[in-house]
């Protein structure tokens, strides 16, 4: 049976409209709002506003820097900057001005790295979407990444030398090399303390600045929202209080990009080395390895011989000599004790397992250093394996701290580091994870070590106490 | 030069609402609110504002149903059932509350639907109850034009329900 009632669309209408109108509204958490943190000054490391989400971006930027520039290395701390959800009201440009970005396929750029009073030193890269980057340095040095090939080059001219490394790319890797293009992209949509407009260069463009661990300013073409240039100033960004300055300047953005210019080719005469996953070498599971200056690297202990480590973990991926010659001299700048055997030390460097070993030929393993992409970008695996207190890479400060107690030195600069010289522990931090651990021979209890409070830290032989 | 910092607090929420009512999202709706301040900056930089909250809320409905009508399309080239006719397989009383949210939502997503004059007009004019000489003047019209265009959107949408006719039951 059917049964028809009387419609009339008008009330229904109007009931609708209603209903639109008194739609239940969430919470508004404003992300624009000022940070109290950062309005007030405080040097801490503020809370990402976007949480878990808004590390993992920043994190990813850095080993993007690293892993895609090496030698811009620096213009790791404006991804820092960006990422660091910036307080005020601006950042609501943001969101567009990263859309535009997104939209462009390549960018050309120069980082102007100002480190205290020196002159500055110059990068200029080259980025392409999917294809990879190529940075040139004022020393002679470039770096190449090219994503197709799964190699990064880094060229020495001055030394005629060249280093071919394997890339370890994951999902998502396909955007690595961008640089600059993929920091802007995965700046979290919040803003900068102030917004206005500016000229620069005859032309009016819009002006982003965030305050954070230092300041950092954006401008914008408001016409292409594009970025035409950005300022990052570190007071004291650098050991001893010094300053750090970041000028990034001369963006093209979409110009073509010559494949080769990425490719993976050292110079002729140069000498070349590569870092490479040995194809012969036999599987090692890091995540069975435990680290600490007592029991060393799983199997490796500190003070084993080069062999014993080739023995345990198989051909390095590269083998880098770092000194030869004697060891011993008559006199602090005198001339060496004769007869001795030259000292040789190097680094058997596994990157494809995450970590590295120094080793001498006189003292055996010196040290070693675990770490993953947090810190290497494509360029390492993670080191999967734990300390003894069970902390591993991705770990909280906090987490350091409570399993290792106050350190001896605690530094904040460009990165976040704590240093336990009495126990052969250093811990690297960034964006509030740990990227990368080292361990060395503890310093005796006969050292005392004064944390001078700006990055640096004093070494004193402890008076001894006459009875 | 504009306090922003005022203005976010004053008119902050304000935007995000009219953007989260016609989004329903809560991160497009963020994103949207964005948008806003960007393009109120650029807009102040061009002519002096008089009206903020009545500017803010143009913009913002503006680049919802944007928004919307982009997710639309999206939506239909992926799914077309999506644009089905609403209650075909329902069969339900339009007092059933989840019906009733069903055609709201329909006919939130044919107002982006709507040639974009009539859609903003009607939204502002109904919805957000901007005054029509409000409306006017951030269209850039005269209060006869806005009576005309929301009158326009409100025969189409009623032409909808109508066609839609819940009312009609079968037992």
């Amino acid at each position: 049976m059917s049964q028809s009632h009387s419609f009339d669309p008008d009330p229904m209408l109007d009931q609708i409209v209603t209903a639109l109108r008194e739609e239940p509204i969430p919470d508004f958490h404003d992300s624009l709002a000022a940070h109290p943190a950062i309005d007030a000054g405080n040097e801490d490391r503020v809370p990402d506003p976007l949480g878990a989400a808004g590390v993992r971006k920043r994190t990813r930027l850095r080993r993007i820097m690293i892993g895609a520039t090496g030698i811009a290395a620096a213009a790791a701390l404006v991804v820092m900057f960006l990422a660091n959800g910036p307080a005020g009201v601006t950042n609501l440009a943001f969101a567009q001005i990263q859309e535009a970005v997104s939209n462009t396929k390549s960018l050309r750029c120069r980082f102007l790295d100002f480190h205290g009073e020196q002159d500055p030193y110059v990068t200029t890269t080259i980025s392409a979407l999917g294809l990879g980057s190529r940075a040139e340095g004022s020393d002679g040095s470039v770096s190449v990444t090219n994503l197709k090939a799964r190699r990064s080059i880094r060229i020495d001219h001055r030394n005629r030398t060249a280093q071919i490394s394997q890339l370890y790319l994951e999902r998502g890797d396909e955007r690595d090399g961008d640089v600059f293009m993929e920091k802007i992209r995965n700046l979290p949509a919040s803003g900068a303390k102030e917004f206005g407009s500016t000229v620069f260069n005859g032309k009016k463009v819009l002006r982003f600045a965030f305050a954070l661990d230092g300041n950092f300013v954006v401008f914008v073409d408001p016409a292409t929202r594009l970025p035409v240039r950005m300022e990052m100033t570190l007071e004291k960004g650098l050991p001893g209080g010094k300053p750090f300055r970041e000028v990034v300047t001369d963006f093209v953005f979409d110009a073509p990009v010559e494949e080769s210019l990425l490719e993976i080719k050292a110079p002729p005469g140069y000498a070349v080395s590569y870092c490479e996953e040995p194809k012969d070498r036999r599987p090692v599971d890091t995540r069975t390895i435990i680290a600490c200056p007592a029991k060393g690297l799983g199997p490796v202990r500190l003070g084993s011989s080069k062999a014993q480590v080739i023995a345990a973990f198989g051909t390095p991926d590269l083998i880098k000599e770092t000194f030869r010659g004697p060891r011993l001299y008559r006199s602090p700048g005198g001339p060496p004790i004769s007869g001795q055997k030259d000292t040789v030390a190097e680094h058997l460097e596994y990157p494809s397992l995450g970590f590295a070993i120094g080793v001498s030929s006189d003292e055996g393993v010196a040290g070693f250093e675990c770490f993953g992409r947090l810190h290497m970008g494509n360029m390492a695996r993670d080191f999967q394996g734990r300390t003894d207190a069970r902390i591993g890479l991705g770990a909280s400060m906090d987490d350091v701290l409570n399993a290792y107690g106050k350190p001896d030195v605690r530094t904040h600069l460009r990165d976040d580091a704590l240093f336990y010289f009495h126990k052969g522990w250093n811990f690297i931090f960034d964006d509030g994870k740990l990227v990368s651990f080292s361990i060395s021979k503890p310093r005796g209890e006969e050292i005392d070590i004064h944390d001078n409070g700006d990055g640096t830290w004093t070494e004193r032989i402890k008076e001894k106490k006459t009875p | 030069m504009y306090d922003w910092e005022e203005i976010r607090q004053r008119y902050g929420t304000l935007i995000f609402s009219a953007a989260y009512r016609i989004l329903k999202r809560h991160d497009q709706a963020l994103d949207c609110y964005q948008e806003v301040f960007l393009e109120a900056f650029e807009h102040c930089e061009e002519r002096p504002v008089r009206n903020w909250p009545a500017l803010l809320r143009w913009i913002a409905v503006r680049r919802a149903l944007d928004r919307l009508r982009k997710e639309r399309r999206i939506s239909a080239s992926v799914d077309p059932e999506k644009n089905a006719p609403l209650l075909r397989a329902t069969g339900g009383s339009p007092s059933d509350a989840k019906e009733f949210r069903e055609l709201v939502d329909r006919v939130r997503g044919e107002v982006a639907q709507l040639p974009e004059r009539q859609g903003e007009a009607f939204w502002l004019r109904c919805v957000e109850q901007l005054s029509t000489a409000e409306v006017a003047e951030q269209l850039g019209t005269d209060a006869n034009s806005v009576g005309v265009l929301v009158h326009r959107a409100r025969t189409r949408l009623r032409d909808l329900l109508a066609d839609v006719n819940p009312a009609r039951v079968e037992q």
